[in-house]
This record gives structure tokens, sequence and C-alpha cells, in this order.
């Protein structure tokens, strides 16, 4: 899973604000890297083995890993978010001291339920993000106030064993064996692909779609990430009816 | 109501909750053991005979004992102090904490290994230092030094042995994070690849002694930095795989260094001439104990022809040794384009050396040079042209002008035309030799 973080270091938490909490049980669990999968994704209580594979991984590579099943969540009684920020607040600080640095989801909304947030411009608008999970730093008092990301997460949509093992599979071998190039025809590390679209009769409006853009936050969060990319991009637009797919290469 | 409000409402409840979770929870996968000696809590010890820097005191670790073969030592280090390694088997190490004053430090009679299919990381999420003056650390796993997003690692080998054995494990210097590794004495093995910047990093490879012998070393890439310094001629780097010049490398080398190739490939994918300009510095030598062992190599110059300036931050090279006590085929290629391509790409070198029985294909590329070329193999593929220096350049221009100004002033005093424009040319340009005026 390669992350925003990832992929520009300046951007990473700050983790320094976090003090550690000290636990209720006296027992201090750190987890840096926390997998959060569906129920579908284990058997006997044991995750698949590709999902054990790339635990195994990232323990391979320092992080402190743990695996967890949505019936742990549940068994909690809590949410995804509530998990993973859990430690942060005395009164739920049970599990970790520190909060995961990096957190992974695996399986489809329906297997590891996916959450609603707020765009930062445009808060009086909902969609599904798994966003708020990521959005864990107290911001004035309140949890998760603020709309950005204090850790890096991801998710793998899969919703078989089998579609797991195929993406983890290439994780794992980028991040073992990246691809270096040995002539610039294949240095495809300078090439990236946003895609994004007009919304378009995103609402029942009359009349739509009607070949004008209802809302922009899929292309403005294109933009931005193209921009924040640093590279020339060109443009495509693929008109079918009022329907327009756009992407922006960079 | 929000999710601090509904906690506060129900307190003592989810307190209890979340014991009876906490109690339920499986532990964390790696068992993780917390130094908690000399560089933690304000104790800045560094003195070996101090008991708390002494990796086998079990005060000095969280869980009253020092770590057994499957558990990883965690050392948070948050200030000056040192620990003082000891020989132990160990799952995996990691040096991660606030503060980069305070270090591991592995000296002689402490031999440390790690258990296979582990790592050791050297500033993680923080900062880690590691100084190695003797004894050995053979890493089994991965060997990463600023491993991750805001990890800042340093390594410095000054002597004893660092081992990578594993031919699928690999040695990252600045993975995400930066990392910095020095080597002035001792020997560092990496079976494998060595990164040197990797996956966004900015990595510093610092030669100034000691041995360094690795399967593949790559200098960044299209978003890593990397930077190899080797500041000492002394230092001997072997490559038995691939040298991979990134697109973001930069190299500085003392006159006089060497890096032999027993390997098979030089590559270079930098555009950045004047970040390179130091392999004029440099003796790539094709050795190794492999007779007829093919070498490709990317030329990456401009090809100026057979002038001088061709030499200057063009990627030119010092010197080339095509089998030395071996026998080794160099064939040179033009795979990539370091923006030089008006023509192909050329390789500019100053000295060429063809081992007897080794062979040099230039593989219809131009490489010109500009000393010695002592040829007692076989070039195919064209032949390399020599570059006189600016100097002898200088005399022959000199001496062709002295040649056509003489007759110039022969046929202008014959032909009472001195007031031509090509006699005034010629005149103006060079001294006329005495006698004859």
């Amino acid at each position: 899973m390669t992350t925003q973080f990832e992929a520009n270091p300046s951007n990473a938490p700050v983790f320094e604000r976090i003090e550690p909490r000290l636990l209720l049980t006296g027992e201090q669990v750190c987890v840096d890297y926390l997998v959060i999968a569906g129920n579908d994704f284990f058997s006997g209580g044991q995750a698949c083995a590709a999902i054990q594979e790339l635990a195994d991984w990232k323990d391979m590579k320092g992080f402190r890993t743990r695996i967890a099943s949505m019936s742990e969540v549940s068994a909690a009684n809590e949410g995804v978010g509530d998990y993973i920020r859990h430690g942060l607040f005395e009164e739920g600080g049970a599990w970790w001291s520190t909060p995961p640095k990096y957190v992974l989801l695996v399986g489809d909304s329906s297997q590891v339920p996916a959450a609603r947030g707020f765009c930062l411009t445009h808060e009086e608008d909902e969609h599904v993000s798994d966003n708020p999970y990521a959005d864990i730093l107290l911001y004035n008092g309140e949890p998760g106030s603020d709309n950005l990301p204090d850790l890096a997460i991801g998710r793998i949509p899969v919703t078989t064993v089998a579609d797991a093992a195929t993406v983890i599979n290439k994780i794992l071998d980028y991040d073992r064996t990246p691809y270096l190039p040995q002539s610039e025809a294949a240095n495809w590390y300078k090439n990236a692909l946003v895609a994004s679209y007009f919304e378009d009769g995103a609402l029942a409006i009359e009349g739509d779609p009607d070949g004008k853009e209802d809302f922009y936050y899929f292309m403005e969060t294109a933009h931005r990430v193209a921009d924040f990319l640093g590279q020339d991009f060109d443009y495509w637009t693929d008109a079918r009816g009022s329907w327009q797919s756009f992407a922006l290469a960079a | 109501m929000n999710d601090a409000r509904k906690r506060a409402a129900g307190l003592l409840p989810a307190a209890l909750l979340a014991a009876a979770c906490a109690a339920l929870a499986p532990p964390a996968r790696a068992d993780y053991f917390h130094w908690i000696g000399a560089g933690t809590g304000g104790n800045t010890a560094t003195d070996p005979a101090d008991p708390t820097t002494q990796w086998n005191y079990p005060a000095n670790w969280q869980e009253g004992q020092p770590p057994s073969p499957t558990d990883t030592p965690l050392l948070p280090l948050a200030n000056a102090g040192y620990v003082n390694a000891a020989s132990c088997v160990v799952k995996g190490l990691r040096v991660d904490g606030p503060s980069a004053d305070g270090a591991l430090r592995i000296a002689d009679g402490a031999d440390v290994a790690t258990a296979s299919g582990s790592g050791v990381n050297v500033g993680l999420f923080a900062n880690g230092r590691v100084i190695q003056t003797g004894g050995s650390l053979t890493v089994n796993g991965l060997f990463r030094i600023g491993a991750d997003v805001g990890g800042n690692g340093s390594y410095l080998l000054e002597g004893g042995a660092l081992t990578v054995p594993g031919i699928s494990d690999y040695e990252s210097i600045g993975e995400f994070g930066t990392g910095v590794f020095t080597q002035t004495g001792g020997t560092l093995i990496v079976q494998s690849t060595m990164y040197v910047g990797r996956m966004f990093g900015n990595g510093v490879l610092n030669m100034g002694g000691g041995t360094l012998r690795v399967r593949s070393l790559y200098l960044g890439d299209a978003y890593s930095q990397a930077a190899l310094n080797i500041t000492d001629s002394a230092a001997r780097i072997e490559i038995t795989g691939g040298l991979h010049f990134g697109t973001n490398s930069t190299l500085s080398a003392v006159p006089g260094s060497t890096i032999h190739l027993p390997g098979t490939s030089l590559t270079n994918l930098s555009n950045d001439e004047v970040a390179l300009r130091d392999l004029a510095n440099l003796t790539l030598v094709l050795d190794g104990a492999k007779p007829s062992l093919g070498f490709t190599m990317e030329v990456a110059g401009k090809d100026y022809g057979a002038l001088p300036i061709g030499f200057y931050d063009n990627f030119a090279l010092g010197s080339l040794v095509i089998g030395e006590g071996t026998t080794r085929w160099l064939w040179l290629e033009d795979k990539c384009d370091n923006g030089n391509r008006t023509s192909a790409e050329a390789l500019y070198v100053h000295n060429i050396t063809i081992g007897p029985g080794s062979e040099l294909d230039l593989n219809a590329l131009h490489v010109y040079y500009d000393g010695a070329f002592i040829n007692q193999g076989i070039v195919t593929g064209g032949m390399p042209i020599f570059v006189p220096e600016p100097g002898c350049v200088a005399l022959l221009c000199l001496g062709l002008a002295a040649i056509g100004g003489r007759r110039i002033v022969t046929r202008g005093r014959n032909m009472a035309n001195l007031a031509s424009r090509e006699g005034r040319d010629a005149l103006s340009r060079m001294p006329i030799p005495r006698g004859t005026r």
C-alpha cells in the first residue's frame, strides 16, 4: 500500500502531538501498522495467507503489526474509527499507547464499513470516505473535527480471499523488488494517472444529466493531486452522452 | 451528540468495557523488548563499564531481562547515552527514538545476529544511530537505515564485520526517510541489493575506508535522492552484480578512487553531468573470478567528437580497466537518453587498459580517450579515438598557422599584396617566424 504520506514525507502526520497514554490495564501496546479485515478473510480465527504474509512483511520491516477482524472490532462494541483511535482518550485508552501510523482496511464497504465524511471546503455535503477514520487527533477538545488525516489509511477493496491474494501479491512484489528501470523508456515512476469526472446528475435535479457539472469536488481534487505531483499533465475527455469522463495524467 | 460527548457521558462503563476488551485483545504479533537504560530517562552514560549502558544488564529492559532470540529489542534513545551491545541473537532490532545523540555501540567482543525473516531498522519513524567499531552484526533479514517517513538513521562502521547474507533481503539507506551510512573501516558484505535512496527516501553512502562488497548497488531513482561519496581512495568497493546510477544520484570521489566491478553491468539514468562529474576521478576495474564474464556499460556523454571539451562535465570516466587478473568482455550500449542524444551518446575516458584476452566491444558507439590506451586484448565494433591534449592542439594550430603565415607573407612580398584580407588576418593571429621579414 503506497499511501499519501509515503508519497510525500512532508505530509506525514505529526505524531509528536500525541502523548502516550497510560493504559487502564497497565499494559503498553503499540501498533504501527494495523490491518482491519472483514470476517470473510478469516478462517478459524486466522487471517488468510495473503494478509498474514503482508503482515509478516511489515513486521520484517520493523512495524509492530496487528491484524484485527471485524469480529474483534465488534466485540469491542465499537466502530472502525473508534477501534483505530483507541487509546487516545483516557476513558477508552486500553489497547495501544499511541495510535497506529498506518491502517489498512481489507474488504469492500459491506465487509469493513466505510465512514461518512465531509469535504473540507464544503462541509454541508456528506460523502462516503475512509478519511474520518484517519482523523483521530483532538482538535479543539473534540476528536476528528479538523477533517485532516492524522495517519495514513488505505483500503484494499476486495470481496474474496482470492482477490485479496492477487492484490496483496502485487503490493508485496512492488515493495520487495521495486521495478527499477534500466532505460528511460521504462521510467514509469515519472508517470501518474489521476482520474475523475464531472458530477453531472449526482443529485436528482430535473433535467440532469445535462452535460453541466452540478458539483466539482472530484475534478477539484484531481486537479489538486495533479498540482501536488508538480508535473505537466495532459487532459483527455471522453464524452459519452451527457456524462463526461476525464483523466488527468501527470 | 458527537463521539467525545458520548464518551464523556459514559465514562465509567466505557472504561470497564475497554478494560474487558483489552483482556480479550490478542497481543501484537512481535514481542518487543524496550530498553530503559542509558540514553533514556535523562541517563547520558556512555562508559561500557557503567551497568546502565550494558545490554545484558536486566534492569536496563522494561521487561526485566535482556531479549531472547524470539524478541525484538526497541531502543528508544532520547539523549546522548550509549547502549553497549553484547553478543546475542535477537529476532529483530529497532533503534528509534527522539534523539540522534544516543547510539547503539557494537565493539570488539560483541557478535550480534538477528533471526531469519526479521530486520534491523535504524531510525524508523524517528532517530536511530549505530556505531560499530568492532565485533559483528549479522542481519538475517532487511537492514534499513532511515526506514520510514520521518525516520532519520545513521550507521558508522569503523571496524568489525557487518553482513546481510540473505539473497532475498536488502539493505536500504534512506527508504522514505533519511539515512547515512559511513564506513571508515571494517567490512560490509551485502549478498543481495543495497539501495542508497529507496522509495522517496534520501540516502548517503560515505566510503572513507574498509571494504564494501555488494551484489547490486542502486543509487537513487526518480524520486529518491542518493549520494555516493568516496572520501579516501583506500576504500575498496566491489560490486558483484550491477552498479546503477539513478536519476537523482550524485557522486563525489577523490582522485584515485576505484570501484571494482566483477559483476555484470553499469547503468546510468542520470541527466545531470555535474552531479556525476567526479566519475572523472574514478577508475572502474572489471575484474573478478569469472573469466570472460560479459559486462554492459551505458555511455552517457554528448558526442563532441575528438575535442577536449568532451571530457568536461560530460559523464567522462577517469580510467577503465577491462580484465585485471582475468579476462573480461565489455559491451557498450546506449539504452538511456542521458540528455545528450543530438547523436548517439559517447564515452569519454581518460585512460583505457584492455588486459590480455579481454575484449572491448564499442557496439558502433564512439569512445574517446586523451591519455593512455593500453590494448593487450581485442577491440571490436569500432576503435577508441585519441583526443589530443589542449596544449597539443594549440601547438598544432600554431604550427599550421605558422606555415600558412610564412606562405602568405612570402606570397605578399612576391605579389606586393600585404593588404589582402587573408594576409592581414593571418598576420594578426600569429607571430611571424624570425627571418621571414
